[in-house]
């Protein structure tokens, strides 16, 4: 083939790709988006890379969330993590897991360690500030007044005392609930509330040979990370001027910016606006 | 002649031979005519003149260690450049609006896209245009990925489909092998990924399960046998090396983690069962290799071979021995492996 063809083609494969992108975003956002919620500080942290570096001038908040780490270790010694773990195996197969097919292929009586046999790509239900942060709140304080009555060192009731705290004032209310693989089914289930998001997300599917068991954890969500464009981002730097949000020591301080999430047809966010808080 | 590497061939073919009618000459074994020697002579002149305007290749020792500068230089200009444009854009675009971004990301591939077109046709040793070459591909790697970032789009293996397929265009259109590389793991990236998703894992953790480079690596060794690759230098290498590395390697590693497979069977047997496979697998390449005369998988093999046979007696003999009779079982089948090597060599000499 010759050069000048090689170039043309060349050149029509970088506008089409950027077409293709750019339709998928629109599309995206176009009509009413599927969900919108109002965060602040504690679930969308600045990620600013200007703070630590020069080379990246870019600003993004990284979506903080929380969901029971689980395995079978821990739920013998904890019933709080029993309690709120909801990535069981009726749940997995209900998400396209082969759960009797899984046990078959990694029974193995020389291994008693975990094994992760699966990634599930699914639609993540994000709670906001709902039942599962009570339960959050209610076993900090639980753990707390266990350490005090059990007279262990300050040093463990302070960290506790600081964990309780961090998750009264500072931590993320944001907790994975559910997942699913139809969106419509789950915006029945979830509809009205505006306290519920829908992202895309990865869940990991471990079989424990001990317990003979299979269990799921949320890994991540695909999209960890939001974009904050001018001139959000400059209202969003100097906001965050005065210090770290959740420093290591020291006095904890309310969230100080709200912001407007909308969630697009193909489940992708955008910031509609930043507000002082 | 069909390619810079074939006319660069025979360029050192008539050096050599001038060398050695010279010495023929002193030694007093051949002495050509004067008229003979000048029609040689001539003949040779007029070729290496053409040849060397058609590609540009080196007609003295000293154009040939300038040459190497150059492809060097040329080489680490390419992928400083390439990083320069990732870090330029990050360094800025936190101060530019969303418009702007976006208009500049589809501008830069298309501006040097134009402009290493240009290049090219201007000048004929081709290492400005492969440069500029390299610069616009990152442009176009950088346009799709902060395009993602920006509209916070999910990411996806396709991407490496798209860049594998501009990294061709741009190989092929320029003569540029770096491109090539490029090109081949973007293709093999998204090959292994899609496949690692179809056993239900999330495309990132593509390593995670070697064998998942398998079928790549037989459709990237096999391009050569159904692309000819007559006007292009040295693309039919690069093609076999990858093809081998990419099976050899995820050998390797299987090897040493049999959890990594796909098959459900006892670790230590799905161990023995890929060093098995990596002796043969080697060993057949080494001689694949030598009956079509592919020195660069010939070398691959060799390599291969070493490694497999030397992670072995590691795996075998490092706990128990004195490290003095480990070190001495090493050098002993360093030998070994040499008298092998020089029987075969000398096989190779009475074939020929």
């Amino acid at each position: 083939m010759k050069m000048n063809k090689l170039v043309l083609s060349a050149a029509l494969l970088i506008l089409l790709a950027n077409v293709i992108v750019l339709a998928g975003a629109a599309y995206n956002r176009s009509d009413e988006p599927v969900g919108a919620i109002t965060l602040t500080e504690r679930e969308l942290r600045v990620n600013s890379y200007r703070s630590y570096s020069d080379e990246n001038s870019g600003t993004a908040f990284t979506i903080k969330w929380d969901t029971p780490r689980y395995n079978y270790a821990m739920r013998q010694k904890n019933s709080y993590i029993k309690d709120v773990h909801w990535l069981t195996e009726s749940k997995l197969e209900t998400l396209g897991v082969d759960i009797s097919r899984v046990k078959t292929n990694y029974k193995d009586s020389n291994n008693s360690y975990r094994r992760k046999v699966q990634s599930i790509d699914a639609i993540l239900v994000m709670e906001y500030d709902g039942e599962a942060h009570k339960k959050a709140v209610k076993n900090a304080k639980r753990i707390l007044d266990e350490s005090i009555t059990e007279d262990i060192s300050d040093r463990i009731i302070d960290r506790n005392q600081r964990h309780y705290k961090r998750i009264k004032t500072t931590a993320s209310r944001l907790h994975i609930i559910d997942a699913g693989t139809d969106i419509d089914q789950l915006k029945v289930n979830y509809k009205g509330d505006n306290k519920h998001l829908f992202m895309r997300g990865e869940i990991s599917v471990y079989y424990e040979n001990d317990a003979d068991e299979v269990y799921g954890q949320v890994r991540q969500l695909f999209i960890n990370r939001i974009h904050v464009s001018l001139p959000y981002s400059k209202f969003v730097e100097n906001r965050i001027s005065s210090g770290r949000f959740e420093p290591y020591d020291g006095d904890l301080f309310p969230p100080r910016y709200k912001v407007k999430l909308n969630i697009g047809k193909r489940l992708e966010p955008w910031i509609e606006y930043v507000q002082e808080l | 002649m069909d390619n810079k590497l074939k006319a660069q061939h025979r360029a050192d073919q008539i050096q050599a031979f001038n060398d050695e009618v010279e010495m023929l000459g002193e030694e007093g074994v051949l002495t050509l005519e004067p008229a003979q020697h000048e029609a040689v002579s001539s003949y040779h002149q007029k070729l290496l003149h053409s040849l060397s305007e058609k590609y540009d290749i080196d007609i003295s020792a000293r154009q040939k260690q300038f040459s190497t500068g150059m492809k060097i230089a040329s080489f680490l200009g390419a992928l400083a450049l390439a990083a320069s444009i990732f870090f330029l854009f990050y360094h800025f675009w936190g101060y530019i609006d969303t418009g702007t971004q976006v208009v500049i990301l589809i501008i830069a591939p298309l501006v040097t896209l134009f402009a290493t077109a240009i290049v090219r046709q201007r000048e004929k040793t081709g290492y400005f245009a492969k440069l500029l070459a390299m610069v616009c591909f990152a442009c176009f790697v950088l346009n799709i990925s902060m395009l993602g970032q920006i509209f916070n789009i999910t990411p996806s293996d396709k991407a490496l489909a798209v860049w594998a397929a501009f990294g061709f265009l741009l190989a092929y259109a320029f003569d540029v092998r770096l491109l090539l590389g490029m090109a081949i793991i973007c293709l093999v990236g998204f090959i292994s990924a899609r496949i690692g998703t179809w056993s239900g894992m999330y495309w990132i953790y593509v390593g995670e399960r070697p064998e998942n480079f398998f079928l790549p690596a037989f459709i990237i060794f096999s391009i050569p046998l159904w692309i000819k690759h007559k006007s292009f230098s040295g693309f039919d290498p690069i093609y076999r090396v990858f093809g081998c590395l990419l099976l050899l390697f995820p050998i390797l590693v299987l090897s040493n983690w049999g959890r990594g497979s796909y098959f459900h069977l006892e670790t230590s047997f799905i161990e023995g069962m890929y060093q098995v496979t990596g002796f043969f697998v080697s060993a057949g390449l080494i001689a694949l290799g030598i009956k079509k005369h592919w020195n660069d998988v010939v070398n691959t093999g060799n390599i291969f071979f070493v490694l497999f046979l030397y992670t072995k007696i590691f795996d075998w003999w490092w706990e128990i021995m004195p490290k003095y009779l480990f070190f001495l079982v090493i050098a002993l089948s360093a030998l070994l492996l040499l008298f092998v090597y020089k029987r075969l060599r000398q096989r190779g000499m009475v074939s020929a």
